[in-house]
């Protein structure tokens, strides 16, 4: 048991806090965790088993092969760098914005520097079940049949995430001091997202840029590798060279995280204090007192739709979290523009494409109208039916998406009728057989929650949005393609899952 | 006197634990109520089903001789209820709340802007009217409500705390505004943990204590039947609400 006001300490609650995080009960997550662990870990065992052997032991120190290898791996490390670094932003503006107990840590007699270390390295900590549970058992495994090299892997993976954190604390109290509060948070959203998507959006440039759309085939794959002629010793290598057990390069690797996370820490946690009180005064600014009185304007619908919309627009922070779905739309739309597939892969292909943005969209929206209510109490409470309420909420979710689908589905219909025509339809439905889920699975939470941790409802409703969405968007591409009569088997599945999902909206209260 | 609200035998329960056992009471028109208890007595319980909030399990409710939990929507046109804690939409300015309150209940927006307009000036919010919620402390968040629920001029309020959070000069404002509407024929209940309020203001007191109503009428009847002539409200409710409930 550690000393109390110890780091020791303060790790003991982060991590309690951690785990308690979830809705499950922590002894079953435990006992759930343990199971696909070993699972994964048995697994593992079997595979690597009988290729373990024929990996060729690390260092990887000879030639362009050896080069092409590390340039993988390296690959491999910037990628889940990139994903970590995501959601060290987004945890690190949290700590700024919404400092849940840090108000009553930093009161107390620990000195805030613990503080802040503990709670920075939770950010970095948290990103490593993941990538600890899915790499650690073939890592494992590599070592004992391969060379045990391969456990400096697990070294890096650790302290990559206290890179990651580090970096994601430079960012944001960087973007504090040049931005200021209100647009930091916005805007973290946005880079966490690029961070997220980065590798993957940039392998689909290099596409794009340096094939124009050719095909590769194998003999191009092996001329272009041929004239990198990696060289394996390259400066730029030595993560790959430290995760594969190359000792100096290893060091060298401890050596930075060792500079980045401490830098990180310092510099935010320098500032925090007075970050975080800008961040919570922040929207108090008095406005000049505007004179004007403006009219009333009534009627039920009228007037719950206008609420919605105007709380959507007034939020940006929550808008930007919807809008963060166009973001990993973008690689999708580079994939569909490479015209080398045999088929198509123009105007038909964004019918699918349109027909599930418009469901995560409208999915998302229906969730902020229907689910995060603010004041149900008030709803409730009002001389209104539910279902009065209920329709003018999902209107305000589904007008926004078919009013941003108006432009590309115009321009399709401009290209190409058919495919307009299609995709017209794949959006409609698309759009209002997510509000639908998404009214009758509601899953009542605070607008914050789809902030923090883009969660849009139970998982039954995700998974049935998912579902009906890519049948809709199948059927919606057999049509554009010129097979309508395909489009009829995925068209069923989705209206059985649909009706699968269907639930009656619950009266309020008092019926009888 | 015409009854505002009667509740007869009005239950529910909690996983198989009886929140509100079997209450009932009336409330006069032009009466204020208070409704008293220890935390967990179920008083929120009581007006949260009487709101149409909540499900009632048995029992019935009936508003100005309307059938609450058979006619809910009637009901509520006549009912306002402020909730303990204030809930807005950060969002809108205080006059946009109130044009979304005066949708909800479909009052004319020629009444609903001169109301909206007067009792924000009555209760010192008017220079903030274009002000957002966001911007507001927690007494002007209270204020924004107790305006949302006037708006409709309402016959039945139910005020769950009313007074947390406001200060003094607040909490004088929001009394002679509760005072006024039963002088104007209103029936009032309210819950609350300050005693002397409910000593002061109610005309009649009801003590529950789980989920049964041990007691009710004026203060007077309240010494009288408690044995406690002379003393406070205080030393009545702690003298009824310190021991185990008997079984019925």
């Amino acid at each position: 048991m550690s000393k109390p006001g110890s780091i020791g300490w303060l790790m003991a609650h982060e991590l309690r806090l951690f785990w308690r995080r979830g809705k499950m009960s922590p002894r079953s997550g435990l006992i759930i965790v343990g199971l696909i662990l070993a699972a994964w870990l048995l697994m593992s065992f079997f595979m690597f088993r009988g290729i373990g052997p024929h990996i060729p032991p690390p260092p990887f120190l000879d030639g362009p092969g050896d080069g092409l290898a590390l340039t993988i791996i390296g690959v491999v490390i910037a990628f889940i760098g990139s994903v970590m670094t995501s959601g060290a932003i987004l945890a690190a503006v949290e700590a700024i914005y919404t400092r849940n107990d840090l108000d009553l840590l930093l009161s107390s007699p620990v000195s805030p520097w613990r503080v802040l270390v503990v709670r920075s390295s939770a950010i970095a900590v948290s990103a490593l079940p993941l990538y600890a549970g899915m790499l650690g058992p073939p890592l494992l495994w590599m070592a004992v049949f391969s060379s045990p090299l391969w456990l400096s892997a697990l070294v890096v993976l650790a302290s990559l995430a206290f890179a990651a954190a580090g970096i994601a604390l430079l960012i944001v109290t960087a973007l504090f001091r040049m931005i200021g509060p209100k647009r930091t948070r916005v805007l973290a959203q946005v880079i966490s997202a690029l961070a997220g998507a980065a590798v993957f959006l940039a392998f689909q440039l290099f596409n794009v840029n340096t094939r124009g759309g050719e095909r590769m085939n194998q003999q191009d794959m092996i001329e272009m590798i041929r004239r990198l002629d990696l060289d394996p010793q390259a400066w730029w290598l030595f993560p790959a060279r430290a995760f594969t057990g190359d000792l100096p390069a290893t060091a060298l690797w401890l050596a930075a995280v060792c500079v980045l996370f401490p830098l990180g820490v310092y510099v935010f946690s320098r500032r925090f204090v007075a970050d975080a009180a800008a961040a919570s005064v922040m929207g108090q600014r008095r406005r000049a007192t505007n004179v004007r009185v403006a009219d009333v304007r009534g009627g039920v619908m009228r007037s719950v739709i206008r609420k919605e919309l105007r709380l959507l627009m007034r939020d940006p922070l929550l808008l930007s979290q919807v809008g963060l779905q166009l973001i990993y739309f973008i690689p999708l739309v580079f994939v569909l523009m490479r015209p080398d597939r045999g088929l198509q892969l123009t105007e038909a292909a964004f019918a699918p494409a349109l027909a599930l943005l418009s469901s995560a969209l409208a999915g998302s929206l229906t969730w902020i109208t229907v689910s995060a209510e603010d004041a149900p109490d008030l709803l409730a409470s009002a001389p209104i039916g539910p279902k009065t309420i209920d329709r003018a909420k999902l209107l305000a979710a589904i007008v926004p998406v078919l009013l941003l689908m108006t432009i590309p589905i115009a321009i399709l219909f401009w290209r190409d009728p058919w495919a307009g025509g299609w995709t017209t339809a794949g959006v409609l439905c698309a759009t209002v057989s997510a509000a639908l889920i998404g009214l009758w699975r509601r899953n009542p939470g605070a607008r914050r929650d789809f902030v923090r941790r883009r969660a849009k409802g139970s998982l039954m409703s995700t998974l049935g949005q998912a579902f009906v969405a890519l049948s809709i968007s199948g059927a919606a591409a057999f049509g554009a393609y010129g097979l309508p009569w395909l489009s009829v088997i995925p068209a069923i599945f989705g209206a059985a899952v649909l009706g699968v999902l269907y639930k009656p909206t619950p009266q309020f209260a008092n019926a009888a | 006197m015409t009854t505002a609200l009667r509740v007869t035998d009005l239950a529910k329960s909690y996983g198989g634990k009886r929140a509100v056992d079997g209450i009932s009471f009336d409330v006069k028109a032009g009466e204020l109520y208070a409704l008293l208890g220890p935390n967990g007595a179920g008083k929120t319980t009581t007006l949260r089903m009487v709101a149409g909030l909540l499900g009632a399990d048995a029992g019935s409710i009936s508003v100005f001789g309307v059938d609450a939990r058979a006619d809910p929507l009637a009901a509520k046109q006549m009912i306002a209820w402020l909730p303990d804690e204030p809930l807005l939409y950060d969002k809108l300015t205080a006059w946009e709340y109130l044009e979304f309150v005066a949708g909800l209940w479909r009052i004319p927006p020629m009444d609903a802007r001169a109301e909206a307009e007067r009792l924000l000036k009555t209760l010192g919010l008017w220079d903030n009217r274009n002000d957002r919620c966001e911007t507001f402390s927690r007494g002007m968040k209270q204020k924004a409500v107790l305006a949302g629920a006037l708006l409709h001029q309402p016959k039945l309020m139910m005020l769950d705390e009313p007074l947390t959070g406001l200060d003094a000069a607040a909490s004088r404002l929001v009394k002679d505004m509760i005072r006024e509407r039963v002088s104007k024929g209103a029936g009032v209940i309210l819950t609350t943990h300050i005693l002397e309020v409910a000593e002061r203001m109610a005309d009649r007191i009801g003590i529950i204590k789980d989920g049964k109503l041990l007691i009710e009428g004026s203060l007077d009847d309240l010494r009288r039947q408690a044995g406690a002539q002379g003393q406070s409200l205080e030393d009545v409710f702690l003298s009824l609400t310190a021991g185990p409930v008997a079984a019925p």
